[in-house]
């Protein structure tokens, strides 16, 4: 049979067989939708990847934005990592009118090469390809494509179609071409689900078309809980020599604990200095407790890290002899110090950060960003953080709480969650007294800061006399006062926590104004009122549950009796509690309050009652205690 | 016995000048040094720097001719871990052309009492020495010195060579580490002249100055020469210097370090002599005849027609002023990059509509005096880059150029840089201190005052009614100029919507609720920004005090903490510029109640006229009239002010914290 053309096929065969048309990027064809709320709207984000085996894999991006206004400014930048084992190839770098004309293409030599040593490392060998670009006249559109080759399959992609807040997506995928066909798994976050196709048997393209703009709302959950990402590892890994598996959880921490291997022995003289160092102590967690404070004072945080580095640490001899290393090399440390003296802890992988609790279970892989140790023993599990020198012992801080960890331990590999903190573990318990003896006024009392609270003044605790007493400032809510004297305590034996004591002169305080004198109860809360949202699209969480309690005791002045004894009593079965209480008992006038936040996750029409909620706290808690001349 | 004990005497005198040096020698460590704990000069410092000393000289040799040399040796006592980031170095040099800068003879070490009590010695291996390339033009050496823990002592030392004369390095005396020991040796041949500049709020402890003979073989070809030239030698030395401390109301705190800088002044060579840059006359000719700066401004503007056409249809020259100034504003688009000096040409800068400040400025300057408006630069320093000193002739400290207009008596400093700010604002940056016309007429090259002689204005206005549960509803508004107004203004546009900025205003008074709002003269900053808004408070009435009410007047506008709260204070304050607040409210009382207690009022004042607060209230009627004015006159005021400025926001705080009380009637 023989195709008929005929004088009108021509034409449809043309708009069939031309690969791709034009792309117009003028800013009149966005659709009204996307131009909401938005300061810049991806056009195009096309990233595709070709595994050619598990030393090749080409990875190709198309990116063009269109900014809208000034605030998009530090979006309109060509940025593009890399490190010197991968080889890149920058394509053209184009300017685009409101109209879609284009008005420059950038030279090769506007383009800077940098080194990519951040601030917190020594060395790494990350370079960047960096541009910025400057438009004119907005709106403007920047495009540019690339490629880079690179010699390992270890993680395909995190592919996010978003790369900012109030930016739209006009159009955006990701597609891998496994020719080497190696099995893949994937996952996806978010709301929205891409669309899957399969043009030929080895490619398969994931895409998302018009997404609105999202904007930041406060009390917002995990940025996975709503923005769309497409996860890709590979179920066979391969990097600089080091094969393994992430099929499952315990693959991946078998391939980790190869990575680890030769690496963890400290010499005989050293496992005899850490026998004799706790020596005198009597339960494995003093051991613990004394080596992690040796920890603390002989090494400190530097990140040198080529190759595979970012995933495999120094030897523990060497971070032993130098004396500082990364997350990494510290824990792997660590972990070599505590089995010197015959304890069993785990270098444990872990993705840090406030508010990032996303993990996907049933997605093995890389999921981390950092590495902490794991030591469970009889009657309790401790977790160190091994960077930080200040730290109290054991103490989970707000950046590695209440999520999962990887607890990297050859086959027995096994994912973990660590502790979280409930409103009666965050707490922020005062004790205050004031009194007035005719002139002098003054202040004496304390402030127990525990779970969560407990982790800033112990960092302050440690830095000078002035800086402390700046922080001890800022933190009380007085109006008027000189402080005289402060002292920091910081306990961790069992429970982490941090006592503060207080003295001070506060002068002017018991002034008295027309045959009275106003006392405002709350001396060291602020109440921060969350700002109203108006029709708010996406749930809200409280992940900081806490419980305030204070007690003020005032010794009444002579020749003054208390006139308003201020009292208030709030409640939502959701949110939590507030009550003040003021009680008079010879010549003392004692005042109790709590504020109770609890945690929990809520639809966002909850949202104005939580707002309306706080408010009448904050207004209750504004009552002063008033007392008149007799 | 007498002459013999005088000689012991002259050598001991000697010594004491000489022992700093002689006696930190690399490697000799006084076992005594490790086993300190504290040091006397700050019972809480993390660290104590035990000695930095400098040696800058200028030699030569055949091979490279004149360089300058750098050796910099440091010692470090470690008290505990928040001072461990000390260790830890990057080492950075430049490349011009071919000129190039060098690291050599790199080494560290750090001391250790290890468990029986002797001192353990770890040094520093090359490999640990990672270079970073960070750019075609510039290098990083990173490394950490090894094994440093609570109680270590370490030193580092290094050779910096270079030969760009035209800066030698700048030294720091000071740190955030209280300092046993900083000193500087300068020592340069007699060719080479150079400016000093000494920063900071603290003295030398004794400075040296010596002329040593030199002589060297000067070779010029085939030509050979023994020279006999003479060296200036000086020594600078700061004993026990504190540690530096950041304290609210400041400017850079750069404009505070205890540093030495210097500049080239002239080479004199003896068969020819260049000046650089040894007057301000010479630093004014330089920079009018610079191909950069002045020859560009001496042609005509690329902006002719424009010109012309402004000419013809805006006669009036304050308007025509306003005109040219906001076309360049609106026109180009600034880079973010400061400079002196054009980095194009003229014409280049607005065909391509991006440029440096300097590349606006000088295009400003260049189309107004093409307008016929008379218009001179005027350099200057940014307030990140420190404080010009008019008393030290330095061209490298000034980094920014901006207009001043002359239009018949009044003086306008014009900057096209932001398009949020108006002909009349120049950026906050600019507001340093005094800047320097440089006009082609020399005789007109004077110093200019930046800080904005307006005052920042503040001002709360609410008109409300109160009912008889203490609940307050009404009409209030906010009205913020100058420099305020800026700020609010970007805050305003940076936000996702408008109603995210009056939010905000809300959640940060008191049970306050916004019902409607507007915003005036968003973008106009020749007018005050206002915002107007109509809500109210909730308050909560106490069941206990029954038929009494008691309420704040200032409706949570006033200042009701004191902001300088610490005793002591070593620096001046810095407001930038001249600040009045103002709090106005008119009340209406509830029906059937009348006014039990009122607040006096108050008058208070600064001396020397630098700043006063009134408190004025009074009943009318059923209404409450309040005003409280707080001027503060001067945008600098000294430390030894300090104390009055404090008790005067003390009253403050207590008078605003007064409460008014109702009674039934």
């Amino acid at each position: 049979m023989s195709l008929i053309i005929n004088s009108l096929l021509p034409a449809f065969l043309l708009l069939f067989f031309f690969p791709a048309y034009a792309q117009d990027y003028a800013v009149s064809i966005i659709p009204e939708e996307l131009m909401k709320n938005a300061n810049s709207v991806i056009r195009e984000h096309k990233v595709s990847y070709t595994i050619n085996s598990e030393k090749e894999v080409i990875k190709q991006q198309t990116y063009a934005i269109t900014i809208l206004n000034q605030k998009a400014d530090n979006q309109a930048v060509v940025l593009i990592p890399y490190n010197t084992a991968e080889k890149i190839t920058l394509g053209k770098i184009m300017i685009y009118d409101a109209s879609g004309k284009k008005i420059k293409t950038a030279k090769t030599s506007d383009i800077l090469d940098r080194s990519y040593v951040d601030n917190m490392s020594l060395y790494t060998d990350l370079r960047l390809k960096y541009l910025k670009a400057i438009g004119s006249a907005y709106p403007f559109t920047l495009v540019y494509s690339y490629e880079i080759r690179s010699p390992k399959l270890y993680v395909v992609d995190n592919f996010q179609p978003y790369s900012s807040e109030n930016q739209s997506v006009q159009y955006a995928e990701i597609s891998v071409t496994n020719n080497a066909q190696v099995g893949l798994h994937t996952s996806f976050s978010g709301e929205i689900q891409p669309v899957i196709s399969n043009p030929d048997f080895k490619t398969t393209v994931w895409s998302f078309r018009d997404l609105p703009s999202i904007s930041n709302e406060p009390y917002a959950p995990d940025a996975y809980d709503i923005v769309p990402a497409v996860f890709i590892t590979p179920d066979q890994l391969y990097y600089s020599g080091y094969r393994g598996s992430a099929a499952t959880w315990a693959d991946y921490g078998q391939w980790k604990t190869e990575l680890l291997n030769g690496r963890n022995q400290l010499p005989v003289s050293s496992h005899e200095k850490y026998r004799q160092l706790t020596a005198d102590c009597n339960t494995k967690t003093e051991k613990v407790r004394k080596l992690y404070k040796h920890l603390q004072s002989t090494t400190h945080y530097i990140n040198i890290s080529t190759d595979i580095g970012g995933l495999q640490p120094h030897h523990a001899a060497d971070v032993e002899n130098l004396g500082y290393g990364d997350c990494k090399d510290l824990s792997n440390f660590m972990v070599a110090m505590l089995k010197a003296v015959g304890i069993e802890a785990y270098y444990t992988a872990i993705k840090s950060g406030v508010g990032k609790y996303q993990f996907f279970m049933d997605h093995p892989g890389h999921q981390s960003n950092h590495i902490i140790v794991c030591v469970p023993l009889e009657n309790d599990t401790i977790w160190l953080e091994c960077t930080n020198q200040e730290n109290p012992f054991g103490y989970v801080g707000q950046g590695i709480d209440r999520r999962f960890a990887l607890i990297v331990d050859g086959s027995r590999s096994r994912v973990v969650k660590t502790p979280s903190y409930s409103e009666e573990s965050n707490t922020l318990t005062s004790n205050f007294r004031l009194v007035t003896d005719g002139n002098d006024t003054y202040l004496k009392g304390s402030i127990r800061f525990g779970g969560l609270f407990a982790g800033m003044p112990a960092q302050v605790s440690r830095q000078t006399m002035h800086d402390q007493q700046q922080w001890v400032i800022q933190n009380l809510e007085i109006r008027n006062f000189n402080l005289r004297n402060h002292q920091f305590r910081v306990y961790d034996l069992e429970k982490v926590y941090v006592n503060l004591e207080i003295a001070a002169d506060t002068p002017g305080l018991f002034a008295e104004n027309a045959g009275r004198i106003y006392l405002p109860l709350n001396l060291n809360n602020k109440i921060k009122v969350p700002e109203k949202v108006r029709n708010r699209k996406y749930p809200f969480v409280i992940d900081k549950p806490f419980t305030q309690t204070d007690t003020v005791s005032i010794v009444l002045p002579r020749g003054f009796m208390p006139e308003m004894l201020p009292e208030a009593r709030l409640a939502d079965a959701d949110f939590g509690h507030y009550y003040m209480k003021t009680s008079f008992n010879e010549g003392e006038i004692i005042c109790v309050r709590e504020f109770c936040l609890k945690e929990g996750r809520y639809a966002p029409e909850r949202y104005k009652d939580f707002q309306a909620f706080i408010q009448n706290v904050s207004i209750a808690d504004s009552k002063q205690l008033i007392l008149k001349k007799e | 016995m007498n002459k013999i004990l005088l000689t012991l005497l002259l050598i001991t005198f000697s010594c004491v000048t000489f022992s700093q040096k002689n006696s930190i020698k690399f490697g000799k460590i006084d076992p005594e040094l490790l086993k300190m704990t504290t040091c006397e000069l700050d019972s809480s410092a993390g660290a104590l720097i035990i000695s930095d000393i400098g040696d800058v000289y200028i030699n030569y040799d055949d091979l490279n001719g004149f360089k300058i040399n750098m050796i910099r040796h440091l010692r470090v006592k470690v008290f505990n871990s928040t001072a461990f980031d000390l260790a830890k170095f990057k080492l950075k040099c430049y490349k011009s052309g071919d000129l190039e800068e060098k690291y050599t003879r790199i080494r560290a070490a750090s001391y250790n009492l290890n468990e029986s009590g002797k001192m353990e010695t770890t040094e520093l291996s090359k490999d640990n020495i990672f270079t970073d390339r960070i750019s075609n033009k510039e290098k990083s050496y990173n490394f950490s010195v090894p094994n440093i823990r609570e109680g270590s002592v370490f030193e580092v030392e290094y050779t910096l060579t270079s030969k760009l004369f035209w800066q030698l390095p700048e030294w720091e005396f000071q740190t955030k580490y209280p300092t046993l020991l900083s000193e500087l040796n300068v020592a340069v041949p007699e060719y080479f002249i150079y400016k000093r500049q000494m920063r900071g709020y603290i003295s030398p402890s004794f400075t040296e100055s010596k002329k040593n003979a030199r002589s060297i073989l000067f070779r010029d070809g085939n030509y050979t020469e023994a020279v006999t030239y003479s060296e200036n030698a000086d020594k600078y030395v700061f004993i026990n210097v504190p540690a530096l401390y950041e304290e609210p109301f400041m400017n850079d705190i750069s404009n505070y370090t205890a540093a030495i800088e210097f500049e080239l002044a002239a080479i004199q060579f003896p068969r020819n002599y260049k000046d650089y840059t040894s007057s301000w006359d010479k630093i004014d000719k330089l920079l009018w005849n610079d191909e950069e700066f002045g020859v560009p401004l001496k042609r005509g503007s690329p902006l002719k027609k424009e010109a012309e056409v402004l000419k013809m249809t805006i006669p009036d020259p304050m308007k025509r002023m306003i005109a040219a100034h906001e076309i360049i504003r609106n026109s180009i688009k600034f880079d973010g990059r400061n400079s002196l000096y054009l980095s194009k040409s003229l014409n280049k800068v607005w065909e391509n509509k991006t440029g440096k400040s300097s590349d606006i400025n000088l295009l400003l300057i260049s189309f107004l005096n093409e307008c016929d408006i008379e218009t001179h630069p005027v350099i200057l320093s940014t307030r990140e880059n420190g404080i010009i000193n008019p008393a030290q002739i330095m061209l490298s400290k000034f980094n920014y150029v901006i207009a001043e207009a002359v239009i018949d008596s009044a003086r306008i400093l014009l900057d096209a840089t932001d398009k949020k700010l108006t002909w009349n604002i120049i950026p906050e940056a600019c507001q340093n201190g005094k800047g320097r016309r440089v006009s082609r007429d020399s005789r007109l090259n004077d110093w200019v005052d930046l800080n904005g002689k307006t005052p920042n204005e503040e001002t709360y206005f609410y008109q409300v009614k109160m009912d008889s549960s203490g609940n307050i509803k009404g009409n209030f508004s906010l009205m913020l100029s100058e420099l305020q107004a800026v700020d609010a203004a970007e805050k305003i546009r940076n936000a996702n919507t408008e109603e995210d900025y009056i939010n905000e205003i809300e959640a940060s008074f008191t049970g306050m609720y916004i019902d409607n709002y507007t915003i005036e003269n968003l973008d106009d900053r020749t007018n005050p920004l206002i915002v107007k808004m109509d809500g109210g408070f909730r308050h909560s009435i106490d069941e206990s005090v029954k038929d009494v009410i008691f309420f704040n007047p200032g409706m949570g506008a006033l200042i009701d903490e004191n902001p300088f709260k610490a005793e002591t204070r070593m620096y001046p304050i810095d407001f930038i510029r001249p600040k009045i607040n103002k709090v106005i409210c008119m009340i209406s009382i509830p029906e059937g109640y009348e006014v039990a207690e009122l607040p006096q009022n108050m008058n208070l004042g600064v001396s020397e006229k630098r700043g006063y607060y009134r408190y004025n209230i009074v009943v009318n009627g059923n209404n409450i009239q309040l005003s409280a004015m707080l001027n503060i006159n001067s945008s600098l005021i000294t430390y030894d002010s300090y104390e009055e400025l404090r008790e005067l926001f003390n009253r403050i705080v207590a008078k605003n914290n007064e409460m008014v009380v109702l009674k039934k009637i």
